[in-house]
């Protein structure tokens, strides 16, 4: 079952633009939505979150339209967008509460234990009576992610919720959406394709606005097979190597130089192919190498 | 300096490539057309006030707010702080580029208008500098407090208010516009023969704008370079 | 509703929390301070009142910015920090998001407002008001800043959200001038472009020209009008912001939101349809009837007449005044008046007269004219002695079967009532009005029959004014002193009534005076000062009689020095607007103060220039200055001034005994001057008392010379020297 159907959908910003007839279906648990910088993702996520308006093509979610019924999928909706602000006079206890109130949380005891609940589940319980304009860069972000959680949202969108975030807090981030995702549909985007790799089932491939993979995590990986090389040339060969392929890294060993790099054919170098990451399939898809 | 003279540049070009920079820039040539034209106007006094002392300071005012919130509503000006410029001299610069934009276009609608009025209007215009000196000096001050060109913004319209509507307030000796009186204009034009008690006072009201603008400046400029981000 | 509750108590913490949002109140204070400092810097010369609404409007003006400012911030906080975007994304409803916002600005606007309502009552209490009045005074505040207030938030809200930038900030400071400009910089004499029906459009009644208190009359006459004003006020405010409940964010609103908002518009849209119209009439017919009076009287005496420069303009004019003054002389007198008045409330007047009227003339006469004002009917005319009336506008006729022979007499009897209302400056001020709590019927009204032709208003074209016409009183001024009796009843009406001739009994007046007769009704007393009847509200009692005092060794002064006898039996202390309405038929009996300016420092320069005027205006010969045509037939231009200066210093000295040297100091005119005062300070060594006498000779030199080359100061002195040594 789909939670959220897109089809065909696009949108431009005046002359530019932005997304070219995205056709997508997302079920419930996690969702990795990958692409490099101005791919539109943030766009695509606007505009489920109904803050952005789009040219043409349907939307639902959870069967509710979203141009017709764009209340209801508020009432199920939790956001954070990728530079979350929030009025620095409040305290974090504060804040959390007066969203909840907007949420259409009233009732003030509920309310009171929704928002302790949350402060704990992102590990702010120690700053809730800190105003926030008194947050790192970090502790606003979990602010941010927690105001998206309110309310217990079926729908949760969070654009690079982990951007800032220290080690240890990007693992708790990671397992509370892994509990949430057996529930409800989470969609989110990130850079860091460990983040996506332990957790999401599903992700999509986006760049310049196009669609270029939706499926499995693990489908991703394995699209790049035959296509990733380990390569060993002698350190006087970088620039050559590096002019000739995409790398995807390199290391030193001793003497010689050992790349990872792409490639449809077999490189002239010496070579064996080895089995590709996630990331190898990221960067195979978005250079082109495989369609 | 060469620095100064690139930035200054390409500031300039951001402006006259912008819709909003060149309407502003032009607004005021075509204020000065349009007042001259289709108004009749009695007494000289009457034109220049309104020219120099009623319409010049919104344009400084919309000028300087532009030119303030490029840096400031960004929050570049954060981070320009941390290169190696000083505080005071990175304000006095935008500053300086802002002023030199608004009186190049003043002194040319000051000499199309010497041109039919004489050498009286080089004199209201030197007679009105000491104000919008006041007026820069008091948007820096909302400035550097708000740290946004609304601080500015709101500073100059609260002035510009004041010079109109608080005209009865200011009391004689701190009046804001005053070419419009027909004895103002006699002091520049240097007559004499008559009684004009109030000589001294015409003198005095613009140096006491010139202290005070000063006064305000410096501190401002002290602010912004005291005080940390 | 829980849920705005909620929106409205985080607003409040983000409003206190915030530093900047304390700058109004801070500066409120300031400004405050500033006024009760002011205040005692000028004694407390005038009313509590009068010193509150001098400054009431200031502070209005200058909150109504702050607070539009504040509204439009409140709304583009959210917006420029994204908030308002991720706020977007939840539930809640697009009302109460913004009605939240709504309503803590108009807090934050109210907060004001009680403070200054509680100033002025603190304030107020200090001086010896009833508590009703005190109350009617802070409702009146109460109503003008709060619904000010109400309807820039509104305002500003729409601003902010129809300009997404930072321009919406300036958007206020626009609205303020587009709407408050006009009637502010108004001195009751709209020009052409300026159409006085436009001041109503303003977010608090300003139907009034300076300020809205009326010295005896309070705030009586706009308080009924302002109260309909600010209602309307408060419905458009209402009307504004659901319209932007409409506007903002359409494709978020639900369908109900949508169909609730619409009723809520049309709503308030119909009743600030059926109110503004009523306050529209309110003012409009006031203006209508200005209009009709212009009209009535019009004059186009000048109409081919070209404007100079603005100095030279004023010159004409007063001059063209001065001409028409309607001093002509007639050869009848009302003897005797005895007149019965019933005043009623709505100013309505009805009057039975009994006149003895007299022939001082040489010839036989069968026709005698007498002014009423037309808006008064007469209802009968009797006599003994065979007559008819006629009226046709302002002016009686009454034909007489018999001529009436020299210094002959005869009597007759008039019964005549009607509305008397007139307005003066477009309509924002009543100028002859009786009303439950203010009455005024001044001379110039024509509301009893005056004798013979007389003009009751002198009325100008005047291309440049709205109106086209500008309206003076005339200087109505008899040849022959009446004895009035008067007895005066009336309903409905509240106040005190007082005349400018003496009350002998409740109710009965009675008094010979050239002047005429003027009534009073308001929050007044009588008191006598040096000899004179002093009419003023009852917190002026105490400093008009040191002011009278001084005026009193002034008019004796020009009595012992000048032999001008120009004394007056009664002074009356009007507020501002009437006193420039009435001061051109001020006489020596009935003389009139303005009440704004007899406080303070510098009350002797104030009376030094009152008298002189007085001087200028009594017609007897005077020092002529400022008519500087430069004609060499014309006495030396510095000598003129030197002999104004001894003239004025000759009036200053009877209050201060102030050498003139000392009078003259701050006195700038130049070397050529300088030279020629010399000479002046040289005779003073003679002693104060010797420079006097110099004066009254040189009055009479100049009585005698005129402006003519004759009259040369320096060949003057010698003679009055050579003179005094004899
Ligand atoms: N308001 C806007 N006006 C014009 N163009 C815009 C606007 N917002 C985004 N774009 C353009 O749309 C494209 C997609 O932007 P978007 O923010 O969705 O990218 P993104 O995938 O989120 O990138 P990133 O990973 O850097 O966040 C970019 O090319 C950007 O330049
Ligand atoms: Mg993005």
């Amino acid at each position: 079952m789909y939670t959220v159907k897109i089809e065909n959908v696009s949108k431009s910003y005046r002359k530019f633009q932005a997304l070219h007839h995205i056709d997508l279906q997302i079920e419930k648990g996690l969702y990795g939505l990958l692409g490099p910088n101005g791919a539109g993702k943030s766009t695509l996520m606007n505009i489920i979150s109904t803050i952005l308006t789009w040219d043409e093509g349907r939307i639902s979610v959870y069967g509710y339209d979203l141009k017709k019924d764009s209340h209801k999928v508020r009432e199920l909706l939790g956001y954070l967008p990728q530079h979350f602000q929030a009025p620095g006079q409040f305290t974090g206890e504060e804040f959390l509460h007066y969203v909840a109130s907007m949420k259409g949380m009233n009732n003030r005891q509920k309310r009171t234990i929704e928002v302790q609940r949350l402060l704990e589940q992102v590990n702010l319980t120690e700053h809730t009576h800190k105003k926030i304009k008194g947050y790192s860069g970090g502790m606003k972000r979990r602010l941010g992610i927690a105001q998206a959680l309110i309310g217990q949202p079926k729908l949760i969108i969070l654009d690079e919720p982990t951007a800032g975030l220290d080690p240890s807090e990007r693992i708790r981030f990671r397992n509370v959406m892994e509990r949430l995702g057996k529930e409800y549909t989470i969609i989110l985007s990130t850079h860091i394709l460990s983040d996506i790799e332990t957790s999401c089932e599903h992700v999509g491939v986006i760049n310049k606005g196009e669609l270029l993979y939706q499926g499995e995590t693990e489908k991703l990986a394995s699209l790049a097979e035959g296509t990733v090389w380990e390569i060993s040339v002698p350190i006087s060969h970088y620039d050559e190597v590096e002019q000739a392929y995409t790398v995807l890294s390199s290391r030193r060993e001793q003497e010689q130089m050992v790349f990872h790099v792409l490639s449809k054919a077999e490189p002239k170098h010496r070579a064996t192919c080895v089995k590709p990451t996630l990331e190898d399939g990221y960067m195979a898809l978005i250079n082109g190498v495989i369609t | 300096m060469s620095g100064m003279f690139f930035r200054c540049r390409l500031f300039f070009k951001k402006w006259v490539s912008s819709i909003y920079g060149i309407a502003l820039l032009a607004a005021i040539p075509i204020a000065a057309i349009i007042l001259y034209h289709d108004f009749y106007y009695e007494e000289t006094g009457k034109l220049l006030s309104l020219i120099f002392e009623q319409l010049a300071p919104i344009w400084l005012i919309l000028i300087l707010q532009r030119y303030f919130s490029i840096e400031f509503d960004s929050g570049f000006f954060t981070q320009v702080v941390t290169y190696p410029i000083a505080r005071y001299k990175f304000l006095l610069e935008r500053f300086l580029f802002a002023c030199m934009l608004f009186f190049i276009m003043l002194g040319i609608i000051a000499l199309v208008l010497t041109s039919i009025f004489g050498a009286i209007i080089w004199k209201a215009f030197l007679y009105t500098l000491p104000l919008y000196f006041f007026y820069s000096a008091v948007m820096l001050i909302g400035l550097v407090i708000s740290k946004r060109s609304l601080g500015a913004l709101l500073g100059g319209i609260f002035l510009f208010l004041l010079s109109f509507i608080g005209a009865p307030l200011l009391g004689q000796a701190l009046q804001m516009i005053m070419l419009k009186y027909g004895s103002v204009i006699y002091f520049l034009e240097g007559k004499t023969g008559y009684a004009f008690a109030d000589n001294d006072l015409y003198y005095y009201n613009r140096l006491m704008y010139m202290g005070f603008g000063i006064i305000l400046f410096i501190l401002a400029l002290i602010k912004f370079q005291r005080k940390p981000v | 509703m829980k849920q705005l509750k909620n929106n409205f108590q985080y607003e409040w913490l983000l409003l206190i929390r915030n530093k900047f949002l304390a700058i109004p109140i801070v500066i409120n204070i300031i400004a405050w301070v500033y006024v009760l400092y002011e205040k005692s810097l000028l004694g407390s010369g005038t009313t509590v009142e009068n010193q509150f609404y001098t400054y009431f409007i200031w502070i209005l003006l200058l909150n109504l910015f702050l607070i539009g400012i504040i509204a439009v911030y409140i709304v583009n906080r959210d917006r420029d920090s994204k908030f308002e975007q991720l706020a977007m994304t939840y539930q809640v409803k697009n009302w109460q998001w913004l009605t939240g916002k709504w309503l803590i600005a108009q807090v934050y606007g109210q907060i004001l407002t009680v403070l200054t309502v509680m100033i002025q009552i603190i304030w107020f209490f200090t001086a010896p008001m009833t508590a009703a009045e005190v109350l009617k005074q802070s409702i009146y505040t109460f109503a003008q800043m709060g619904g000010a207030f109400l309807i820039i938030v509104s305002f500003g809200f729409l601003c902010a959200v129809l300009i997404p930038n930072i321009f919406s900030y300036l958007a206020i400071p626009a609205l303020i001038i587009v709407s408050v400009f006009l009637p502010f910089d108004y001195t009751g004499m709209a020009l052409e472009f300026d159409n006085p029906r436009l001041h109503l459009l303003t977010p608090f009644d300003f139907m009034f020209v300076g300020k809205p208190y009326e010295g005896i009359w309070g705030i009586e006459r706009v308080f009924q009008s302002t109260l309909i004003h600010q209602m309307a006020v408060i419905v458009i405010a209402i009307l504004v912001f659901a319209f932007i409940l409409f506007i903002f964010k359409r494709n978020r609103r639900s369908k109900g939101e949508k169909q609730l908002l619409l009723a809520l518009l049309s709503i308030t849209t119909a009743m600030a349809i059926v109110i503004s119209f009523i306050r529209f009439t309110d003012y409009n017919q006031g203006f209508k009837q200005y209009v009709e009076t212009g009209n009535f009287y019009i004059d186009t005496l000048l109409s081919d007449y070209k404007r100079g420069t603005e100095e030279e303009y004023y010159e004409d004019i007063n001059k063209y005044y001065d001409e028409m003054q309607d001093d002509e002389h007639y050869d009848f007198s009302i003897e005797i008046s005895d007149l019965d008045i019933l005043l009623k409330e709505d100013h309505q007047l009805e009057a039975t007269n009994q006149l003895t009227i007299k022939n001082n003339g040489e010839e036989a006469a069968d026709e005698v004219l007498l002014t009423l004002n037309h808006q008064l009917n007469i209802t009968a005319c009797h006599s003994e002695r065979e007559l008819s009336c006629s009226a046709d506008g302002d002016f009686i006729t009454l034909t007489l079967a018999q001529p009436i022979q020299p210094n002959e007499e005869f009597e007759m009897k008039l019964t005549y009532g009607g509305e008397i209302l007139q307005y003066f400056d477009e309509g924002s001020g009543e100028s002859a009005f009786i009303d439950k709590r203010r009455v005024f019927l001044p001379k110039s009204a024509g509301w009893y029959p005056l004798i013979g032709k007389r003009t009751l208003f002198q009325v100008l074209e005047d291309e440049q004014l709205y109106v086209k016409f500008q309206i003076r009183n005339t200087r109505l001024v008899e040849d022959f002193p009446t004895q009035y009796n008067v007895s005066l009843q009336s309903e409905g009406v509240e106040v005190p009534l007082l005349m400018s001739i003496p009350k002998t009994e409740n109710g009965k007046f009675t008094g010979t005076t050239k002047h005429g007769l003027e009534l009073i009704g308001g929050n007044m007393v009588e008191q006598e000062v040096a000899g004179i009847r002093v009419i003023s509200h009852p917190q002026l009692q105490e400093s008009m009689s040191s002011i009278v005092n001084k005026y009193h060794q002034a008019w004796a002064g020009l009595k012992e020095w000048f032999d001008l006898d120009l004394m007056p039996k009664t002074i009356a202390v009007l507020p501002n607007n009437q006193y420039y309405n009435q001061v051109q038929n001020m006489t020596e009996d009935f003389y009139l103060l303005n009440e704004d300016t007899v406080y303070g420092e510098g009350i002797e320069e104030y009376i030094v220039n009152d008298l002189y005027l007085q001087v200028l205006r009594s017609g007897i010969p005077h020092p002529e200055t400022f008519s500087d045509g430069g004609s060499s037939e014309e006495a030396d231009f510095y000598d003129r001034i030197i002999f104004d200066e001894l003239f004025n210093w000759s009036i200053y000295y009877q209050m201060e005994k102030e050498s003139f040297t000392k009078y003259n100091t701050d006195q700038d005119w130049g070397t050529k001057y300088d030279q020629k005062i010399e000479r002046i300070k040289e005779m003073e060594k003679q002693g104060d008392e010797y420079l006097l006498a110099f004066t009254r000779y040189l009055y009479d030199a100049s009585n005698k010379l005129g402006n003519s080359k004759e009259f040369n100061i320096e060949r003057l002195a010698d003679a009055f020297e050579k003179e005094m040594k004899e």
